[in-house]
């Protein structure tokens, strides 16, 4: 764990070399010897949905990553491997060629094919059937005649079978990035079984998921209660190192703290803020810290007149105290953010916004009044994310350190201010939020700054930005496309259409019954890793 | 009686259905939207966002799309169907398994109140003004003034971690030994509140006249106390107990998260948090009856303790 984190955190080059040798080595308490018969009892939420292509939040995809065996997943590096794939390989970006290793099947004894797959992505695409998870096979050709209320097509027509192994799949626009796109939960399988008729999921195969994964399912999903999975013993892939995994649901995070404290759990995945605090004296090296994929920004409606002068921006950003608030508010709980990508993605650099990054109280006023900044500043938030306090800091930082009015403006919930935001009412600079779907440098760069981009709610568009991205996009190889991203990201310093603030960061901790805890890029524990002590 | 009774739960049906409409509104109108609350800060597809519009008749907006939902809400509840919750559960389903770990619950907290604050509350009333009236009197004091959200997580500290006496938490399907500890914190209230009912009403009544014949007529201590005092005492006792069933059932959302029990405060707090029409109004209107049938029953002891009571 502590090599990885390294590794995440300053992207060396080096980072490769040591991760090949962090195989051994494993976080928290490594003292025990380990019992390969036991199950483990891990902390989740109630699960939203457990169908792959309806799955996408962490508590549902962390149950799925148990009984499913991604295509590919990712290394020290953050760069993908194939896991149930035996290759993915494209010559132009465009048409993709996937084959499978041979021996996977799923647990009812059904041969995993190129047909498992074709079958549950065509589902996943296909609108009518509601599945959160549909835009992830946006970019696949044929996607559009799958929308709408009474869809042309059934199936995508860019998905094609060669033979039981092997499928292509043809995307509408060349993609370098589709390899690492497919490590995500929206691409698993699905059997026969799972099906009552084609492309209509059977009654009931969500409460008891069949998957081709490590474990299978061990009776069905008891709501609001626990999910219990045993290991697969047909599994051909990198065999568990636990018997069985019991996803405990807990409502609040408290209460699970509660339990691992006394061994009644044994990992609890977000340590709640209020025991932050003392978790290092409660737990000692059994509390660890991890990055996440999530970025806290303060946005600009660079609609606004009175936003629309990056220099403006730049004085803001600049008379903000990203390390004093993270330290005070946050515990050390989230770490300071100067770029616009996250340090779990290839390609991160660090501090890529440069000046703007830096706290210089003096400059940024001087800066403010030269570009003629509004005297009054509103910062708009959701009231029920706990926003409150960072908000008000940063309010008076502002206050302070350019001597302009600031207030915090809460909107009840997230959707509230959405709602405001695509109506463009006015609400000031807003703080957004986002969490990766697949590790790559465009996940964090698209959907948020490009013109036409689903997160887009600065207005801000720049042509320049829009064709590094797309030369990204086509791009013939990973590391060709992800110095396109980085000039893109470059532009976007110049511009600051948001002001990055944080990365989020896991903290998490287990009980004395169990070692080698590793939360992985989705904020999902790792359950090939994690063994239990006897 | 048998009147009275009828009368009573004709009653309910009229009451269920003004707050089933009560409540229907208030969540229409509170209700922003509730695809983005249930999806927090994540993006919604428009393919997603179209596919619940059609499936909840969430575009049904305004006066006559209130009527139109709630209408539609009432004819599939006729018909034994609560809906589906926006994930796509049953409400029926999800009730079913909340409820038994609630009544359980409440159960031992009312066991708890009963034979802790009524038997209490019997000594410090014979005994007034003694060093036990004065101790359990600061004693409650105490308990009244910490609310529960304070109460719930110390107890589940200090008993749970620290001294290992109990389980920190309960879970799904607990055990009569995991309930207890919730149990005790949701009725410490109670039992506070019924402790000093029934010292109060005790106490009273040792002075009524009747007391002053029984013992004049020479009859036992035991048999004055236990008979005619207590059954004259517990009037308001029942009173509060019945209000309370309802309360325990209804107010355990914090004793539920704390000590993880998914019961129906758990779902209740949920429901209210993702803006789930249905799960909120299905969960209310079983409270409701709860509150309606308890009160009955609380109208009937009335009877039974005090034969003077007469009901037509």
């Amino acid at each position: 764990m502590r090599v990885r984190r390294l590794a995440a955190w300053t992207a060396l080059p080096l980072a490769v070399t040591l991760g090949l040798t962090a195989c051994g080595s494993g976080g928290g308490s490594g003292s025990g010897e380990s019992d390969p018969n036991a199950a483990v009892r891990i902390e989740i939420a109630e699960p939203q949905h457990l169908v792959p292509t309806n799955t996408n939040e962490t508590s549902g995809s962390q149950v799925l990553s148990a009984l499913f065996s991604p295509l590919v997943d990712y290394d020290e590096a953050n760069k993908p491997y194939e896991v149930a794939a035996e290759s993915v390989t494209s010559s132009d970006n465009k048409v993709w060629t996937v084959r499978l290793k041979d021996g996977y099947t799923f647990h009812n004894g059904e041969k995993v094919t190129a047909d498992s797959y074709l079958d549950a992505w065509n589902y996943g695409a296909y609108a009518p059937n509601g599945q959160n998870s549909s835009y992830f096979f946006e970019k696949i050709a044929g996607y559009d005649d799958l929308q709408g209320e009474k869809p042309a097509a059934k199936t995508l027509s860019g998905l094609k079978k060669v033979d039981d192994l092997t499928f292509t799949v043809t995307l509408a626009e060349p993609y370098s990035e589709f390899r690492t796109m497919l490590g995500y939960t929206a691409f698993y399988p699905l059997p026969k079984a799972a099906f009552s008729a084609p492309g209509v999921l059977a009654e009931g195969y969500e409460q008891a998921p069949i998957g081709q994964g490590p474990f299978r399912m061990k009776g069905t999903w008891q709501h609001d209660a626990k999910v219990e999975v045993s290991r697969y013993d047909a599994f051909p892939g990198e065999k568990p190192k636990v018997g069985g995994v019991e996803f405990r649901i807990y409502q609040q995070p408290t209460a699970a703290y509660a339990d691992v404290l006394s061994d009644n759990l044994d990992v609890i995945k977000t340590i709640p803020t209020e025991n932050l605090s003392t978790a290092a004296t409660d737990l000692g090296d059994r509390f660890q810290q991890s990055p996440a994929s999530s970025l806290q920004v303060l946005a600009f409606p660079t609609f606004q007149k009175e936003f629309s002068n990056p220099e403006v921006r730049k004085a803001i950003s600049m008379a903000i105290d990203r390390d004093e608030i993270t330290k005070s508010i946050f515990k050390d709980s989230q770490q300071p953010a100067r770029s616009f990508v996250s340090p779990v993605v290839a390609g991160y650099r660090e501090n890529t916004i440069g000046a703007a990054g830096e706290f210089d109280p003096a400059r940024a006023k001087a800066m403010y009044e030269a570009a003629g900044g509004p005297k009054k500043i509103e910062l708009s938030y959701n009231g029920d994310g706990g926003h409150k306090d960072w908000i008000d800091a940063t309010c008076n930082q502002l206050k302070a350190n350019l001597g302009v009015e600031c207030v915090g403006n809460a909107e009840p919930k997230f959707a509230d201010l959405l709602t405001k935001l695509k109506a463009k009412d006015s609400v000031g600079l807003f703080r957004m939020g986002w969490v990766m779907d697949y590790p790559s440098m465009e996940n964090y760069l698209g959907p948020l700054y490009s013109s036409n981009g689903s997160s887009n709610y600065y207005g801000y568009s720049n042509p320049e930005f829009d064709r590094l991205l797309a030369e990204g996009a086509a791009a013939s190889t990973e590391d060709e496309a992800i110095q396109k991203y980085q000039a893109a990201e470059d532009v976007l310093a110049q511009d600051l259409p948001v002001i990055p603030l944080r990365y989020g960061q896991n903290n998490f901790g287990h009980s004395t019954k169990v070692k080698n805890v590793e939360m992985d890029l989705f904020d999902r524990i790792d359950l090939l890793k994690i063994e239990a002590v006897k | 009686m048998l009147r009275f009774i009828l009368r009573r739960l004709l009653q309910m049906v009229l009451a269920f259905f003004g707050t089933t409409l009560i409540v229907y509104a208030l969540m229409f109108a509170g209700q922003g939207d509730p695809i983005q609350a249930l999806a927090e800060e994540r993006p919604v597809t428009a393919a997603q966002r179209a596919y619940l519009t059609e499936k909840y008749h969430l575009d049904a907006t305004g006066v006559g799309g209130f009527f139109y939902r709630y209408f539609d809400y009432i004819s599939n509840l006729l018909r034994g169907d609560l809906g589906q919750s926006l994930t796509g559960r049953q409400i029926g389903d999800i009730l079913a398994a909340a409820w038994p770990v609630t009544v359980k619950l409440a159960l031992i907290a009312m066991v708890v109140t009963v034979v802790f604050g009524v038997t209490a509350g019997v000594i410090a009333g014979i005994r007034r003004a003694s060093v036990f009236d004065n101790s359990t009197l600061v004693l409650t004091l105490l308990v009244l003034g910490i609310p529960t959200i304070v109460l719930a997580p110390l107890a589940q500290y200090f008993l749970g971690v620290r001294w290992q006496l109990f389980p920190p938490t309960a879970g799904a399907d607990p055990d009569l030994y995991a309930l207890l500890l919730p149990g005790i914190v949701l009725g410490s209230l109670s039992l506070a509140t019924a402790l000093r009912l029934t010292r109060t009403s005790v106490a009273e009544n040792l002075r009524a006249d009747y007391v002053r014949t029984a013992r004049s007529k020479g009859l036992v201590k035991r048999r004055i106390v236990g008979v005619h005092v207590l059954r004259n005492s517990l009037i308001p006792v029942i009173t509060f107990l019945g209000v309370e069933l309802g309360n325990l059932m209804s107010g355990a959302i914090i004793t539920e998260g704390v000590f993880n029990i998914p019961g129906v405060g758990f779902n209740l707090f949920r429901g209210i948090r993702t803006e789930d029409g249905p799960l909120v109004v299905g969960i209310v209107s079983v409270l409701v009856v709860v509150y309606l049938v308890s009160n009955l029953v609380v109208d009937v002891l009335y009877a039974v303790l005090d034969p003077r009571i007469r009901y037509e």
